[in-house]
């Protein structure tokens, strides 16, 4: 089975770690988090062409005063760019982030426009701007009713095994 | 354009020329060199064509499988032959094998588990909440590498990982990428630019790191990791980097070519056992064990019987006339210090009626004389009895005071008297219930005949006993020769009374031990002894008639043979013939 490095990244508070809390196995506390700013988690996901072993960086959430460690996006296969709806601020912070990983990562961007089960607040504009971005895929998935939660990763790991093949 | 329909031919013609019109010069020449060129190359090109697609193996085992089966089936009898040593070496390699690993086991499970040490250190591992294997690990050796760990740098993908017996690893996958995520956050914190992690200590292991630009090596070793092993397993990273760099550089999340990187990850899978653990006898310990656990039971059951034993002696009422000062073991027996008046119990006897072996008691008596009302009265029956007044008197003895009732000659009754005052504890003697009478105040005829015929009486039963080879007395016997010399005086003062002359017959005896001549002799000297001792407490010599009657040759009476038997002969002085003749007839 092949594994892959996958990194959620994000502003703060938008849902990253919500969104694959209760999707993945892990063995380390959050407090990793805010310690060296990043937790590790793993999830085994079955495709029609395979099984994927994901190793799942989750990085600390980050704003425009604080950035994040791009070392570790270093050898992920794909990582997510998670955002919140209800948090339009979250869109500018997101489009930053995206810039910073782009810089230091050539693998497959995925975006995540988390909190799909309350009412969105992101503007026509904000949206536009960040859907013009060069994402492999947009998804909008929910951690609270776990809406395109199991898809957003079956996707990228279908992806990366026909990249393979 | 003309030139150049020229210029063609030509270079065909000249290829024709140096090469062939098919190439034949080159692959001709080539062919004659082909099994030089081939061979020259054919083991690196096996092994690469392997390494890219397994199509190698792939292609040969059908046919390697075939040939197989072609040549057992045409000449079964050689490959039996071939195989034959061999497969008797493997059973017995298997079988030896088998048999040491077993061994190995059992060891393992008699020193870890039966042994104090395995106890100890079982409730150990219990207490810091680890598995028994796993602590009995980290005891036996001075280091081990627990897990081995190689990780692609780049993503902190864990590419292979092995282990040692009973070591345990949570998720070895996760461990990695967490590894590879600190490194990262040392390097960024530090502002490093290449990792500057090659040790991580915890309390039970270290992580011993060395990196190369694609991959990380990682050993977790328990115990005190030696300085030479770090350098050991960087050598080991930069073979693995050496020998799978395309790999490493290719790596897309494909962990199958790591395979074979498996031996060289167990080769860095070392240890070294603590000196003890290699010196110690397994046997040996359990032996010893077991030898000590017996000896502790053996001293332990005999100290517990010796004590129940002491204390079972020292819960005994003694009984009158005995007072225990010490009873404790010394060796093998309990020494036992004691008083003891003469008149008590034998200590042997108390001692067996209760249950307690007299073999295993050293006795130390000291006599006393005790004054227990028990102890008196035993000496106060005793000495009436010897006194032979047994049935004329009887006695009340009650806190020191004895009173006597009876009808005795006053002469007795002095002697009496006198005799039981020198009695420790008594007090007083009170007399005056007693009848007395003195010899010559006794006038009636009945009643002084009836007096000669008791002390006659008397005088039947009485004897003297001797030592072995002896014609001497004892004081003992001293002292009852008193009493039957008083019997003859009394004897003697009622006999004129009664008109009666009578004669006393001192019969001396020997055991049948020795020569008989000699018994005959000891015999006559022992009766001669008894005469003349009697002659000098009193009594008239004309009285007195000793013989030596030599040795009793009866079997069941040797030990009471040696003594002299007293019998008096009686005679009437009228006209009648002799009125009456006692005859001692029992010796005893």
């Amino acid at each position: 089975m092949n594994t892959h490095k996958l990194c959620l990244i994000g502003p703060s508070a938008v849902g990253k770690t919500s969104l694959i809390r209760q999707f993945v196995e892990g063995i380390f506390s959050e407090k990793y988090l805010t310690s060296i700013g990043v937790k590790i988690d793993k999830k085994q996901v079955n495709t029609e062409l395979g099984g994927v072993l994901f190793l799942i960086w989750d990085i600390e959430g980050t704003d425009q005063f604080c950035g994040f460690n791009p070392r570790y996006l270093n050898g992920a296969s794909a990582y997510i760019v998670v955002v919140d709806q209800t948090q339009p601020s979250s869109i500018d912070d997101a489009i930053i982030i995206y810039q910073q990983a782009i810089a230091a990562s050539n693998a497959d961007v995925y975006l995540a426009i988390n909190k799909n089960d309350l009412t969105s607040q992101v503007s026509e504009q904000q949206l536009e701007s960040l859907t013009s971005l060069k994402f492999k895929r947009v998804i909008s998935t929910s951690a609270k009713t776990g809406e395109n939660v199991a898809n957003l990763f079956t996707e990228i790991a279908t992806s990366l095994l026909a990249k393979l093949s | 354009m003309d030139d150049k329909k020229i210029e063609a031919p030509d270079i065909t013609n000249v290829h024709s020329l140096l090469f062939g019109d098919n190439n034949e010069h080159i692959t001709d020449a080539v062919r004659s060199e082909a099994r030089s060129i081939v061979s020259d190359v054919i083991s690196e090109a096996i092994h690469d064509r392997e390494r890219k697609d397994q199509s190698l193996s792939q292609t040969i085992a059908p046919l390697m499988e075939d040939a197989i089966a072609k040549s057992i089936e045409n000449n079964k009898a050689s490959l039996i032959s071939s195989l034959y040593p061999v497969v008797g070496g493997l059973v017995r390699k298997s079988v030896s094998v088998f048999f040491n690993s077993f061994l190995e086991k059992l060891n393992y499970l008699v020193e870890y588990s039966l042994t104090i040490k395995g106890l100890k250190w079982r409730i150990e591992a219990w207490r810091e909440g680890i598995p028994f294997a796993q602590y009995m690990i980290k005891r036996s050796f001075v280091y081990r590498v627990e897990h081995v760990l190689l990780i692609h740098r780049p993503s902190g993908n864990l590419l292979m990982d092995v282990a040692s017996e009973h070591s345990e690893c949570a998720d070895p996958a996760l461990m990695s990428a967490m590894l590879t995520a600190i490194d990262d956050f040392v390097i960024d914190s530090f502002n490093a630019k290449d990792s500057i992690l090659d040790t991580i200590k915890t309390q039970d292991l270290t992580l011993i790191i060395d990196s190369a630009p694609n991959a990380v090596l990682v050993a977790a070793v328990s115990g005190l990791p030696p300085s030479d092993l770090q350098q050991s397993i960087t050598q080991r990273l930069e073979q693995i980097h050496a020998m799978f760099l395309n790999e490493l550089v290719d790596y897309q999340g494909d962990n199958t070519p790591f395979h074979n990187v498996e031996p060289h990850l167990r080769s860095c899978l070392v240890s070294e056992a603590t000196p003890s653990q290699q010196k110690k006898p397994v046997y040996g310990t359990l032996l010893a064990s077991a030898l000590a656990v017996l000896l502790i039971a053996t001293f332990g059951y005999q100290s517990y019987s010796r004590q129940q034993q002491l204390d079972a002696l020292t819960a005994l009422t003694p009984p009158a006339g005995i007072h225990i000062e010490q009873a404790v073991w010394q060796g093998d027996s309990i020494a036992l210090t004691l008083w003891r008046d003469p008149f008590s119990t034998s200590v042997e006897e108390w001692l067996t009626a209760n249950g307690i072996p007299f073999e295993e008691i050293q006795l130390t008596e000291t006599p006393y004389l005790s004054l227990s009302t028990e102890i008196v009265d035993a000496k106060i029956e005793t000495l009436i009895a010897e006194l032979m007044l047994t049935p004329k008197v009887s006695y009340q003895f009650d806190s020191g005071n004895l009173s006597l009732e009876g009808n005795l000659l006053a002469e007795e009754a002095n002697t009496l008297a006198s005799r039981l005052r020198s009695i420790p504890g008594v007090n007083q003697v009170d007399t005056n219930l007693l009848q007395l009478q003195a010899v010559n105040q006794i006038d009636d005829h009945q009643q002084r005949q009836w007096l000669f015929d008791s002390y006659l009486a008397k005088l039947a039963v009485a004897n003297v006993d001797f030592a072995v080879e002896s014609a001497e007395l004892s004081p003992t016997m001293k002292g009852k020769l008193k009493n039957i010399a008083q019997s003859i005086i009394y004897l003697d003062k009622l006999a004129p009374d009664l008109n009666i002359s009578f004669a006393v017959i001192i019969a001396g005896y020997s055991d049948s031990q020795g020569v008989s001549t000699q018994n005959q002799a000891l015999s006559a000297a022992r009766a001669n002894h008894v005469k003349s001792q009697l002659v000098e407490l009193g009594v008239r010599s004309e009285l007195l008639h000793s013989v030596g009657i030599g040795e009793v040759p009866l079997a069941q009476v040797q030990d009471g043979s040696r003594k002299v038997l007293f019998s008096t002969m009686v005679m009437a002085q009228t006209a009648t013939p002799p009125k009456a003749a006692v005859t001692k007839a029992k010796p005893l």
